[in-house]
């Protein structure tokens, strides 16, 4: 076992056991404590995020009142947009709480309903019109404090005058739980609307159309091109001082920080070009740059990795180099050329320093369907909300994160799966 | 076995090998042309057999060729190795036995029509036959690779030496009783002699058979009769 | 002294140079068409090099330059007015290791004759791609899986199926850079009777350094060393009685 004619205890067989041992534990202590973050990370997340997925709603007995909507009774819903539903709101909440008075306590009860509230009804009108002149039982989306109220957001510590939600209205709201007029639904809302003013109202729709259309024109920007050009000066060009210069010029290019593709579009796309500002287009032409050298070095060194007896084997048939290239080494290639794009646009997802450059910032309620319409992104979007005080913000941060998580476990998925289709053993 | 797979080696080996057939069909009419020559005393046929030993030469001079090249070209291994050395040294006896031929062939024109000669001239002619016979089972049983015929052929030498050794005594007692002629007895010592060396040649074709059929010698001793 | 009709290709003082270095010293020889020609020598001895000097296949190469003239039936194929493309159709090539395309066995095979255009509808290219299987001696052995990747198949068959590939382009010359060095007996055995048969209708030229195996398949052979063509002559010659005391001393393993 151990020698004594050895040289020192540095060669013994029990010390370089000890010793891979040793090393083995760091790396399980290493991979574990990566873990802990990562558990850590994902449970706070979600702890905060997940309130964002349910909203708290009131139950109202609306009546549509002929005399107020159309009195008239022309029964043209044009006619219906002009009538004061804000009215139509303080009456089914004095209804409902008959003894509430003054001007101080009518303002706290409208307060417990969502600003939203009087669009909402308009819109009903207009779905229904059949609804006029009579009285219908309604779910109205509750406003942020009271939302946050119920999620156990807000503390009772301090005195009635500091906190968001007075005592009159937590009186209130123990009356319309106790009467099954309040309950806490699936807030689809988030999923279906753009951003707002008013937190529940908030929805993260815009940005993922956003994101989703400047990421389109990121990849049919980027993808082809960068594959082309890595094709071009691999395959196709005579290697020479000038193709070196312009191999150096990409890998440095990979390196830049992605502000500076911000100022050149500024200064290129808008300024020069006249493109239209926070659009898709623009975004997406920006991220194409940086995304670009990306994608032409992950696609240069999948061609390199082809076996060169493939080259020679197609060629020695009489096939022309573009032939070789495109019919034997690019689809060989294809599963690295498939990662580096999805790193690539893995990044572009995630960059906001750019899209602030060229205005992707802006507050914009209405969502983009196309590539010219102003638009911004997921991960401004959850910047503009970690942003803003109001505190049903946190949550939706949060859950705007979680909704930008996913976008990239769907991406990297769709890799995978492109890659496994295309891998042929060689 | 089965053929080769590369179809062109088989084809030279059997090139080889009917080639030393060839020789060894070649060289039996020679031996039964001399018995008859020697039979009819006809020197006129004697000539074209010595004339016709040419052929035979040039053939083992296309064996030599043959298995050289097979052996720089083709590395051949166990059997086929054992066949072109077997092939070329049974040439060479073959070569032999048509030179046995001939010569008996050039010496009987030279034999006397005197009785004693007369006398003695059937039982080297029945030496001549067996001999003749003995050569061509051999020649048959390596077109076959036939070791165990080759190996019975091997035993009938006994028959051959017992032949021998009686002709040389009548001989040897018909020259003391006939002085006066003892030039044809020697042709008879001579002829006889030669068809006892053309047995043993068969002989060594035997053993050379059994080689390439068996990969190892024939451990018996040669019979001695 | 063979005739004129007989020289398939005229090598001409051929000089090769990687980025200056000389690989091949001026050679010179006549390949006779419808035999198997046969290079050997030792290693690094240029006569990979000048095989693929058969073909332009060093024009891949960077810094590779070629100087005096190769005729193929007359024709110079170092004239700057050749399409390098129409040659490398005109003569197969089968390198070491077997590389077929990760395709099917169909489409391996398929592929030159489709580049060229050689098959008007897809009856005629099924026809070509079996009679270039069967012609390779690898038809009856896979005849119901012609779908199935080209590297499915052992190392023998896959050698077989880049013969088959190069003989469907129908090529007039056929070169083949150590075809066997991968390969087990049995295998080489095969490829070797396939070679023979070939031999009829194409001219073969074979770089091996398995001398023994030069010696088998060949009818002439060619000797090289350290760039030189040392001794060029019919096989049978070069292997019992060579000109040459340097060949005399590769050939008997004295040296090399």
């Amino acid at each position: 076992m151990n020698n004594p004619n050895h040289i020192g205890r540095k060669f013994s067989l029990a010390y370089r056991y000890k010793k891979e041992k040793l090393f083995r534990f760091y790396g399980l202590l290493a991979s574990i404590i990566g873990l802990i973050f990562l558990v850590i990370f994902f449970s706070n997340l979600i702890g905060k995020g997940k309130g964002a997925f349910f909203q708290t709603q009131i139950k109202l007995n609306i009546d549509f009142s002929q005399e107020v909507i159309d009195p008239n009774r022309t029964g043209d819903k044009e006619e219906f947009l002009k009538a004061n539903y804000g009215g139509i709101l303080k009456d089914a909440l004095l209804k409902r709480f008959p003894s509430v008075s003054g001007r101080k306590d009518t303002r706290s009860l409208k307060k417990i309903i969502g600003q939203g509230g009087i669009y909402k009804l308009s819109d009903l009108l207009q779905e229904r019109p059949e609804w006029v002149g009579t009285s219908q039982e309604i779910w109205m989306i509750a406003s942020d404090d009271i939302d946050m109220y119920i999620k156990g957001k807000i503390s009772t510590d301090v005195p009635d005058d500091m906190r968001r939600v007075n005592d009159k209205q937590i009186e209130w709201i123990k009356q319309l739980e106790q009467s099954g007029q309040l309950r806490t639904a699936f807030n689809a809302m988030f999923f279906t609307s753009a951003d707002s003013r008013e937190p529940e109202m908030a929805g993260i729709l815009g940005a993922v159309m956003g994101t989703a259309l400047t990421l389109l024109i990121t990849l049919a920007l980027s993808f082809p091109v960068g594959v082309m050009a890595a094709i071009y000066l691999e395959e196709l060009s005579k290697k020479s001082r000038f193709t070196d210069f312009i191999e150096i010029n990409i890998n440095n290019l990979a390196a830049v920080p992605s502000i500076v593709f911000g100022l050149l579009g500024l200064a290129v796309f808008l300024n020069v070009f006249h493109m239209p500002r926070s659009a898709p287009v623009v975004g997406g032409c920006v991220l194409a740059l940086m995304t670009l050298p990306t994608v032409i070095i992950a696609t240069r060194s999948s061609l390199r990795a082809v076996p060169p007896s493939i080259r020679e084997a197609a060629r020695g048939l009489g096939a022309s180099n573009l032939q070789v290239v495109m019919h034997h080494v690019l689809p060989l290639a294809m599963p690295g050329v498939f990662t580096g794009t999805i790193i690539g646009m893995s990044r572009a997802l995630g960059e906001s320093a750019p899209l602030l450059m060229i205005g992707m910032v802006a507050f914009i309620v209405d969502i983009p369907v196309s590539f010219d319409d102003p638009a911004t992104a997921l991960p401004v979007q959850i910047y503009l909300w970690a942003d803003s005080p109001e505190k049903a913000f946190v949550e939706k941060t949060a859950a705007g994160t979680l909704i930008l998580l996913l976008f990239l476990i769907l991406m990297n998925s769709l890799a995978v799966i492109l890659r496994k289709k295309y891998e042929k053993k060689w | 076995m089965k053929k080769h797979i590369v179809s062109s080696y088989d084809w030279e080996l059997k090139r080889l090998n009917s080639t030393v057939t060839d020789m060894g069909y070649l060289a039996m009419e020679q031996i039964e042309a001399s018995i008859d020559a020697m039979r009819k005393r006809d020197s006129k046929k004697a000539k074209q057999i010595v004339l016709d030993d040419q052929k035979i030469d040039n053939l083992e001079y296309e064996v030599a060729n043959l298995s050289l090249r097979l052996l720089a070209l083709r590395q051949p291994m166990a059997l086929d190795l054992r066949n072109i050395v077997a092939s070329l040294k049974i040439s060479s006896d073959i070569e032999r036995i048509a030179d046995y031929a001939s010569n008996i062939a050039e010496r009987s024109p030279l034999l006397s029509s005197s009785k004693p000669i007369q006398l003695l001239t059937p039982s080297i002619i029945e030496l001549g036959n067996l001999v003749s016979k003995m050569f061509k089972n051999i020649v048959e049983a390596y077109a076959k690779q036939d070791s165990l015929k080759a190996m019975q052929i091997w035993k009938s030498d006994v028959r051959v030496d017992k032949m021998y050794n009686k002709i040389m005594k009548n001989i040897i007692s018909s020259m003391i009783k006939n002085q006066k002629s003892l030039n044809s007895h020697t042709h008879l010592l001579f002829m006889a002699k030669t068809l006892e060396r053309l047995g043993d040649h068969s002989t060594n074709i035997a053993e050379d058979i059994y080689f390439l059929v068996n990969g190892k010698q024939y451990k018996k001793a040669r019979p001695k009769g | 002294m063979t005739d004129n009709k007989d020289i398939k290709i005229a090598v001409k003082n051929i000089s090769v140079f990687y980025s200056g270095k000389k690989a091949l010293n001026k050679i010179s020889m006549n390949i006779e068409r419808n035999k198997i020609t046969s290079l050997i020598g030792p290693s690094g001895c240029g006569k990979s090099t000048f095989l693929r000097c058969l073909n332009r296949m060093n024009d891949t190469i960077e810094g590779c330059k070629v100087t005096g003239a190769i005729l193929i039936d007359g024709t110079n194929i170092y004239d700057s007015v050749l399409d390098v493309v129409s040659l490398r159709a005109r003569i197969g090539m089968v390198f070491q290791k077997p590389n077929p395309f990760p395709k099917s066995i169909y489409d391996n095979v398929a592929y030159g004759p489709k580049i060229h255009g050689l098959a008007g509808d897809k009856k005629k290219l099924d026809e070509i791609v079996e009679s270039s299987l069967d012609r390779a001696g690898l038809l009856e052995e896979i005849k119901d899986r012609l779908d199935q990747s080209g590297t499915s198949l052992s190392g023998g068959q896959q050698q077989r199926l880049c013969i088959a590939r190069a003989i469907a382009v129908d090529p007039e010359i056929i070169l083949m850079d150590e075809p066997c060095s991968a390969l087990d007996p049995i295998a080489t055995a095969r490829i070797e009777e396939l070679m023979d048969s070939l031999k009829d209708k194409y001219t073969i030229v074979i770089v091996t350094h398995n001398m023994q195996q030069a010696a088998r398949v060949s009818q002439f052979t060619s000797f090289f060393h350290l760039g030189d063509l040392v001794e060029y002559g019919k096989t049978e010659k070069i292997f019992t009685k060579p000109d040459n005391e340097k060949t005399q001393g590769y050939i008997t393993g004295r040296f090399g």
